[in-house]
């Protein structure tokens, strides 16, 4: 198999146009297909060492970023698709590269349950593994960033997928998604940080993604066993603080986090409970990045769960 | 000219005979066309999804964990509705999807629902609406026009949704709207209902079908068409051989309801998609000369409207077909002298709002 | 909404009103706890679907309804040596307080 970065410019562009180019991501097998250059550009940046995958293997989805009709590349108009259907409304194609990202992630949200979906990132580094459940504007990802330059392992920007009765978190490695004042903050905070192309105005305000498979072994499938669970939140006035969390708490609100704990029923508190008595928590208070990441640098050590 | 999700729906072992681009293809169509977990269903029936590939499976056995999730809220869900009812003496009559799931019938297997719709007496609607109301339903913002739409013309009041659950309530008083030919008498329904768990009724079996097949011969949207059609073909292979006397009732029946149109529709289009066995006759003896002369428009319409909105299942013309339904069906449902108003209003809309229903919206247009 | 993260306040000194009941409560559903020994419990209600965060006195009382329904009285002579406590009228409110609001998230049923 080989790595998208080893195709020829004009192979990779024709395969993109063409709906050619299927990339493996962690357990699953994207089929991407774009007639739009700044998604063209974007993902030959962001994805430019992801395996193609050899053409009899099996597509879980089939993606799109599309001008279509006559008038939208006029219109400044795209559509994503799914399935060659459009789940969403039209989007301006100044937010293709947004939508495209974003398009991926629901298929995985919406589509799979064969894992217990938290929305969190993951990152692991040596023997540790670690859960950051996230509240929209908690600063996951702008977390999930710093730690993936700062020499750790990013399993997931979006979805920590756990393996029911275990504690194995499942790595599904995509570029981490930042918006607003986190994009300057992450560029400031490193200059290895690579980005892809910009999606102005979108309802989340100004988006741009982060290249995340920056260590040797960040395509490695195999399942890693979560440590701890941590509770980032970004706040500028108060005082940083690492503290312990109790875990009937942490359970609830890993759950309220969850894509599908409710679907899973019993097999889902079961999958729930089965991590939480495995793992410590931990909430996060922090307003300096560099503190931050030291704080989860110096987290206890912890026997591995199951 | 057949299509993969037709084949297999049919016939689940030829999955086995599957290359993986072409299951990727089946399960695309399968998901466009809202039948997965059917699919899924009919696979495991004949024990061929243990002989695929887990990357496969897993979304086959994804689709099925969502509609026993559904199957299992549907459960408590319904008990709750009982409760408001009963609180004003009135049953509970579940019609369509949430039917077949609580009634425990093989058209129920691997069938999704995105809310539950009963059946109440038109005269006690207004004391229906106020009981939920009372128990935590709430409408949600309708603006004016849409909520005019519902009181004025439809068949139905607004839904209703749970605060605390999330679940949506489609109470109606008819099948059809009272602004559509033909004007169905609802009354006709509570003369045969089947109560199939303690206080839970449903339409006759008969009732069922011609239900199922005016719903979809009188909707303005297909994306539930196929699914539709194979409800039927599920119904009419399983009623028989609960009621010996299904097929003789059955046209006689749907004179009765005046809905025999649609039930040949019904007939023919299961029987032409899915080769459901049907009598000797039927179809003639539900159509007239009428449906004989259409039926080559017909054809033209249904089978193109009846494939999955699927690139690789599309008919030529398909576009052209679903735009003529869409306006059939609404000038079945509203005479042309409301119907143009209300299709440019509808248009007016939705260059402003969200939609007419659930979102909150400051603007207001009136024309 | 599937959650109630409800922290029922039943400790012995809150200040609820007693109702004084005949009838008898019973447990109306299956569920599972997750009981790490803190102060509160983690119920997963089978019935509904839902997922409660009870306090750790409202789910020992849901538990003293498991073998049988039993008035207020009975729970509360029940529990009062267990958890040694001999002020009646302050256990009543408490146990009392509890009822009401396992009954307000459908996990218990008066009889």
């Amino acid at each position: 198999m080989p790595l998208l970065r080893q195709l020829a410019a004009d192979d990779f562009r024709q395969r993109l146009a063409h709906g050619k180019l299927p990339i493996r991501v962690g357990p699953y097998i994207y089929n991407v297909q774009s007639n739009l250059p700044t998604v063209a550009a974007g993902v030959a940046t962001l994805y430019r060492d992801f395996r193609i995958a050899d053409p009899g293997e099996f597509v879980d989805y089939n993606v799109a970023i599309v001008h279509s009709g006559l008038l939208q590349p006029i219109r400044g108009k795209a559509k994503f698709l799914f399935d060659k259907k459009s789940p969403f409304d039209i989007i301006p194609s100044g937010q293709a590269y947004a939508f495209l990202e974003w398009g991926m992630n629901w298929c995985v949200s919406v589509h799979t349950n064969e894992y217990l979906k938290l929305h969190a990132a993951a990152v692991s580094r040596g023997d540790r593994a670690i859960i950051m459940p996230g509240t929209p504007g908690a600063g996951k990802s702008t977390l999930c960033a710093a730690l993936g330059l700062s020499g750790w392992r990013i399993l997931s920007d979006e979805h920590a997928m756990i393996r029911p009765n275990t504690t194995q978190i499942i790595p599904l490695c995509r570029p981490v998604s930042l918006k607003n004042e986190s994009i300057e903050v992450i560029k400031s905070f490193s200059s290895d940080a690579i980005f892809g192309p910009l999606s102005n105005e979108t309802h989340k305000g100004v988006v741009a993604h982060m290249k995340a498979d920056l260590q040797a072994d960040s395509h490695d499938t195999k399942p890693l066993q979560a440590t701890a669970m941590v509770f980032p939140r970004y706040a500028r006035d108060e005082a940083q603080k690492l503290s312990p969390r109790r875990r009937t708490d942490s359970f609830i609100l890993a759950a309220y986090h969850s894509f599908n704990y409710s679907l899973l029923c019993e097999a889902g508190f079961e999958a729930m409970k089965t991590l939480i008595e495995n793992i410590d928590c931990f909430d996060l208070v922090y307003h300096d990045l560099d503190w931050a990441v030291n704080a989860v640098n110096d987290l206890p050590d912890r026997q591995s769960g199951l | 000219m057949s299509f993969l999700l037709q084949q297999i729906l049919l016939e689940p072992r030829l999955a086995l005979k599957l290359n993986n681009d072409q299951l990727n293809q089946l399960l695309s169509q399968a998901r466009s066309a809202r039948l997965l977990a059917s699919l899924a269903h009919q696979l495991q029936n004949e024990a061929v999804d243990s002989l695929l590939c887990t990357t496969v499976s897993r979304h086959l056995k994804s689709a099925i964990l969502i509609h026993d999730k559904q199957q299992r809220d549907l459960a408590y869900d319904s008990e709750k509705i009982k409760l408001v009812l009963d609180s004003i003496s009135e049953r509970l009559v579940v019609l369509k999807g949430a039917a077949y799931m609580l009634a425990e019938l093989p058209v129920g297997r691997g069938r999704l629902i995105t809310d539950i719709d009963i059946l109440v007496p038109q005269q006690s609607i207004d004391k229906v609406e106020r009981a939920f109301k009372e128990f935590g339903w709430s409408s949600g913002y309708v603006n004016n026009y849409n909520e005019r739409y519902y009181r004025k013309w439809s068949h139905e009041i607004p839904p209703l949704t749970n605060r605390k659950r999330g679940t949506m309530l489609d109470v109606h008083h008819n099948v059809l709207p009272p602004t559509a030919s033909p004007n169905v008498n609802a009354s006709l329904f509570f003369d045969r209902l089947i109560e199939v768990k303690p206080g839970i009724f449903t339409l006759s079996w008969q009732d069922m079908v011609i239900h199922s097949a005016t719903h979809l011969f009188h909707e303005g949207e297909f994306q539930h068409g196929l699914r539709d059609l194979w409800d039927l073909d599920r119904m009419l292979r399983d009623f028989p051989g609960r009621d010996p006397q299904f097929w003789q009732g059955l046209v006689s029946r749907a004179r009765e309801l005046e809905l025999q149109v649609s039930l040949f529709h019904g007939l023919t289009y299961a029987q032409q998609l899915f080769g459901t066995p049907l009598p000797e006759g039927i179809v003639k003896d539900t159509g007239n000369w009428l449906t004989s002369l259409r039926k080559p428009v017909m054809d033209f319409l249904f089978l193109r409207a009846f494939r999955p909105d699927h690139p690789q299942c599309k008919l030529p013309y398909t576009d052209l077909a679903l735009r003529m339904l869409y306006v059939r069906s609404h000038l079945l449902r509203m005479p042309l002298y409301l119907l143009l108003p209300h299709l440019a209003r509808k248009a007016w809309m939705k260059l402003f709002e969200d939609d007419g229903h659930s979102r909150e919206s400051p603007k207001n247009k009136e024309l | 909404m599937e959650f109630a993260s409800l922290r029922v306040n039943a400790r012995p000194d809150c200040l609820r009103k007693v109702i004084t009941v005949t009838m008898k409560w019973r447990v109306d559903s299956m569920g599972r706890f997750y009981d790490p020994a803190e102060d509160t419990v983690v119920y997963f209600d089978s019935h509904s679907g839902d997922t409660h965060l009870l306090s750790d006195f409202a789910a020992y009382v849901m538990q003293q309804l498991d073998d049988q329904p039993l008035t207020t009285e009975e729970l509360v002579n029940k529990i009062s040596p267990a958890i040694g406590s001999s002020n009646i009228p302050e256990l009543t409110m408490a146990v009392s307080g509890v009822l009401e609001e396992l009954v307000a998230l459908d996990i218990l049923k008066r009889e």
